[in-house]
């Protein structure tokens, strides 16, 4: 047997090599093909690409780029020492081709990194395909393909330390070469100065083991030597600056979770690389040609790995272990070529395996990630680079700081760096903080990943206290938000809200009654007739199964209408069948008893309308065709209460398809409808449709002032996926032809919910803090001028909830109706729970709750609310569709002078709920 | 002497049997290799330039070409190679290159 296994092992091991250097071709390839894509594109790959950029131009200048002083602008910080910077200067002449130049040093950098890790695998095995093997490992690792595309000090660094290990290791006798390898251990501490580490370690291990302690010693003190030579040197030229950018700006909070994260990456994508490590270290001792060098390499790019839990840190300090777990990879095949020609066969295929996985976590993780995210930027870049070098005075900048250097402009701040810096008590911000008080930046750019909230590590609170208290956001763009002077008052127009007391209510609650026997219905919506009080509409969407998931699943929407009172309901479908789903209702009634209704059929905005004459019966030729621009938020259908005007808020795309804006349509008639008017805030489509580094806006709605004045309502915040959401607020004096800027309101942590009467506005929201909200409701009398908050939910607790809005309504002698839901009982839902199930795309409902109705005769002082449901709503029930409970965000609420008909979804008598009302009067 | 010979017919036979059951391996995953090929490089070149998705039809048309005539050389030429130096050395090498590669295509679609 074993005669027989020793005859095939020649082809065998010919065809594992075979499969190997297939493999290593692929690699190859796709590192090629990655740098060839990174190097053509025009902006930054990176945060950090930006700052280098803006030092080689102020060297060019002659400029200090180490300054001492960072009390005055501009606040830049230099992480590294100048070797690297230096490179670039020859470019900075040509600023839209230094990017390009940068990249094109680093590939080159990590091509040679490789063509030295394979000469020093060959110095020790003198086997060319283990040489080879760990070259083209190395240059397939994806931390290695990624960074090896970046203008970053990284790889130019890594290339000096392997150049002097290698020269070190092929002539370990020469003096020359003691004294050349030296001097490139010291050109990569001046690149890069963590690098005085892992490369200076091995060198000094191997010269100990080939040539005695003495030679060591020499090439330490000739290492040494030169570096703190010239660390006194540029202390001299830089007052002391140096250290400030260099040690001391680089000394960041660190945090052990990161560096497992990384660790459990470094895993994840490199198991075998690591089990060849751990094999040559222990087994390799006095048997593996070099193994003090190896392992001496290995053990201090793992310890200079470990620095990657420093904040900000990335994939650059796993550069070194890369290449160390390349050396050993290599060394390792050589081995056992030599020594046992089936486990050599083993080893073959496992470095295949292993390419073929490090190629597989390049193509997944960083060109259908991060490099496919950049690419789909670019032509909001180039919007946002116009838009940018329209704009006169220093911009503030994060991520795409780069827009900035491209266009030859110098940067005022690095965020990142002066907010750690601030945090450590080193940088006194109050300067930068008053700029942005005395809005000195014309434009603002944060930029925002998803899920993470890097933001917070570049910017300090205060910072983004003084931007928000003193700039507003007008557009998003490329992930990238852009904040320009507030126009009119800072900070948020509505204040705590005062806690007056409650009292006791005095209402009869009628009998309950289901107004459909529809089972599985959601966003329920109610209207009453201003003509006869007791009629009233309600609409909503109905789905055919409990979890609807499409196609299998139909969605339609389900028109209502009594007029008794509420007493008894007719029902039909307001809208013919589309091809895909009608949903999305609302219904208004004109003064003139007209009901009005809309839906969303087939992504086309579609009304119909019915009159008491007719028994509000919806006819198919009554069906018109409004608009199909609306993009995310349900539309929703007003009636101005004076004209009978018919307003519909949605939010609405912009420049085909590219931003969407909160938007309004208007009609006399129902028929004809105006252009569209806009709330100046953009935010681009991709951002959420794709990238979700935004959220679109959400709870557009009217409300009606004195005469002309109307004014535009909804949520939205710069900060995507979290909670609380900004407020918004667009007034207008023309009857909504034209919006002024809009103004912060408040904050919330919940859907809100809007209403008017009698030319007063009012807005109601989640205050307070993410275990104990209050539903709050904001009021004001000057057409949005000025605001006061009450509390309104009383002794009732509220929780963490941010589906289920409260419904609103104003009966015509001002009586303010609120009804509400609240947890039954204690919900362990909380924002990091609700974020996890998010974007695990499983967020069933498995709270309970109740139903509650409150009311206020002033909108000042509130009842006790009132328990409306028998038993505890399960939120189970609610339709669940792509994995989320929709309950829909708004109760349905309906008043007149006498009387209040909240609308809520109850559990039915099986699956699903019911809608279900009842006639309250007070 | 006799069983020597006996021997030799044996391990000819068995020769002839290996080698014909690698032939037509190789013949099956060459299929593969045709079709995994486009996948693969098709998939790769949309994922690097996904503005380039006109070109896909040209690429198609080469990439079959091409490992069209991989796979008749493999079939024929095999086929007349095998059939005069099957059990030699040369012949074993073939085989252990041509299913080398082969293996390698079809594993590609995993990693890329």
């Amino acid at each position: 047997m074993t005669e027989k296994l020793d005859a095939i092992q020649p082809y065998v091991t010919l065809a594992a090599r075979l499969l190997l250097q297939f493999f290593m071709v692929v690699a190859t390839i796709i590192f090629v093909a990655y740098a060839l894509s990174a190097i053509r594109y025009p902006f930054a790959l990176d945060y950090g690409e930006a700052p280098l950029v803006d030092q080689a131009m102020r060297l060019s200048q002659g400029q200090n780029i180490y300054p001492a002083d960072l009390s005055t602008p501009p606040y830049t910080i230099a992480n590294y020492p100048p070797l690297y910077v230096l490179a670039l200067t020859p470019f900075v002449g040509n600023p839209a081709v230094v990017f390009t130049a940068g990249r094109v040093i680093s590939v080159v950098a990590a091509v040679l990194t490789a063509v030295f890790l394979a000469l020093i695998t060959h110095t020790l095995s003198k086997n060319w395909l283990a040489a080879l093997v760990a070259a083209v490992i190395f240059l397939a690792v994806p931390f290695v393909v990624y960074w090896s595309s970046l203008l970053r000090i990284d790889l130019l660094a890594l290339l000096f330390s392997m150049a002097g290990l290698w020269l070190l290791v092929r002539w370990p006798a020469s003096r020359v070469t003691l004294i050349g390898g030296g001097l490139l251990l010291v050109a990569a501490i001046y690149t890069r100065q963590s690098y005085a580490l892992a490369a200076p370690l091995a060198a000094f291990a191997w010269l100990w083991t080939q040539q005695g302690r003495r030679r060591a010693v020499e090439l330490a003190a000739l290492v040494a030597g030169v570096s703190l030579l010239l660390f006194l040197l540029l202390m001299l030229l830089t007052g002391g600056g140096f250290f400030l950018h260099v040690i001391r700006a680089n000394v960041n909070p660190f945090h052990w979770q990161t560096v497992g994260n990384w660790l459990q990456q470094v895993g994840d994508t490199m198991p075998l690389l690591i089990l060849g490590a751990l094999l040559v270290a222990i087994f390799g001792y006095k048997r593996l040609p070099g193994w003090p060098l190896l392992v001496a390499y290995l053990l201090g790019s793992f310890l200079s790995a470990l620095t990657i839990g420093k904040v900000g840190s990335n994939a650059n300090y796993l550069l070194e272990l890369s290449a160390a777990l390349s050396l050993l990879a290599g060394s390792l095949l050589a081995w056992r070529q030599a020594n046992a020609p089936w486990q050599y066969v083993v080893a073959l295929v496992l470095c295949t395996l292993q390419l073929g996985w490090l190629v597989r976590t390049t193509m997944d993780r960083y060109v259908d990630g991060d490099l496919s995210l950049r690419r789909g930027d670019t032509e909001m870049l180039l919007a946002l680079e116009a838009q940018l070098n329209d704009v006169d005075g220093p911009i503030l900048a994060d991520e795409y700081m780069g827009l900035l250097t491209r266009n030859g402009r110098s940067l005022y701040l690095q965020p990142f760096e002066m907010t750690q810096l601030a945090n450590a008590g080193v940088w006194d911000q109050t300067p930068l903080l008053q700029d942005l008080e005395a809005q000195t930046f014309p434009l603002v750019l944060i930029h925002h990943f998803s899920p993470f909230p890097v933001y917070r590590e570049r910017w300090t609170p205060e910072m983004l206290a003084a931007l928000d208290a003193n700039y507003r956001p007008v557009q998003t763009m490329a992930g990238t938000v852009l904040y320009q002077p507030r126009e009119g008052w800072r900070g948020m127009a509505a204040n705590e809200p005062t806690i007056n007391p409650t009292f006791v209510p005095e209402v009869a609650l009628g009998e309950k009654t289901a107004v459909t026997d529809a089972a599985f219905i959601t966003l329920p919506q109610l209207a009453i007739s201003p003509a006869n009080p007791d009629h009233l509409a309600m609409i909503t969407t109905t789905a055919t199964d409990h979890v609807c998931n499409p196609p299998d699943c139909k969605l339609d929407l389900l028109l209502a209408v009594s007029t008794d009172g509420g007493v008894t309901w007719d029902e039909q479908r307001p809208f013919t069948s589309g091809r895909g789903f009608t949903m999305q209702g609302s219904a208004t009634f004109t003064p003139d008893g007209t009901l009005y209704v809309l839906g969303v059929r087939d992504g086309v905005v579609v009304t119909n309308s019915a009159t008491a004459d007719t028994g509000y019966k919806m006819t198919v030729t009554g069906q018109l065709e409004v608009t199909q621009g609306q993009v995310a938020v349900p539309p929703l259908l007003q009636s101005q209460p004076q004209t009978g005007e018919l307003y519909l808020s949605y939010d609405s795309q912009l420049g085909g398809r590219t931003y969407t804006t909160p938007s309004l349509l208007r009609s006399r008639n129902g028929q004809r409808w105006s252009s569209i008017s806009r709330a100046d805030q953009r935010i681009s489509m991709a951002d959420f449709q794709t990238s979700f580094r935004a959220v679109p806006p959400d709870d557009v709605q009217m409300m009606f002032g004195e005469g002309q004045a109307v004014a535009m309502v909804w949520t939205w915040d710069a900060a995507p996926w979290t909670w609380p959401r900004d407020v918004w607020l667009a007034t207008s004096s023309d009857g909504g032809r034209s919006f002024d800027p809009p103004q912060q309101l408040t904050e919330t942590w919940g859907p809100i919910t809007a209403g008017s009467e009698n030319g007063r506005y009012y807005v109601l929201y989640r205050t307070g803090s993410e275990t104990s909200p209050t539903l709050a409701l904001a009021t004001s009398d000057d057409d949005g001028a000025s605001w006061d908050s009450v509390a309104v939910n009383g002794n009732v607790t509220l929780g963490f909830s941010v589906d289920k809005a409260a419904g609103l309504d104003i009966a015509p002698d001002g009586t303010v109706d609120v009804v509400f839901y609240a947890p039954a009982e204690p919900c362990d839902l909380t924002l990091e729970s609700w974020g996890q199930q998010l974007a695990n795309g499983s967020l069933v409902d498995h709270c309970r709750y109740d139903v509650y109705y409150s009311y206020s005769e002033d909108g000042s002082r509130f009842s006790q609310p009132v328990r409306l449901n028998e038993a505890a709503i399960a939120g189970e029930q609610f339709v669940q569709g792509g994995g989320l409970s929709q309950p829909g965000s708004h109760l349905g609420l309906a008043s007149t002078a006498a009387a209040a008909y909240p609308i809520w979804l109850d559990n039915g008598t099986g699956e699903g709920v019911q809608a279900v009302t009842v006639r309250i009067e007070r | 002497m006799q069983q020597t010979l006996d021997q030799q017919r044996q391990q000819t036979k068995t020769a002839a049997v290996v080698a014909s059951v690698l032939w037509v391996l190789t013949t099956i995953l060459g299929i593969f290799t045709i079709i995994y090929t486009r996948i693969v490089i098709f998939r790769t070149y949309i994922r690097f330039v996904p503005e380039g998705a006109n070109a896909l039809s040209l690429f198609n048309i080469i990439i079959v070409l091409v490992m069209a005539s991989f796979f008749i050389a493999i079939v024929i030429g095999g086929v007349e190679y095998h059939r005069t130096r099957y059990g030699s050395p040369q012949s074993w090498r073939i085989f252990a290159i041509v299913l080398a590669l082969e293996i390698g295509i079809v594993l590609l679609p995993l990693f890329l």
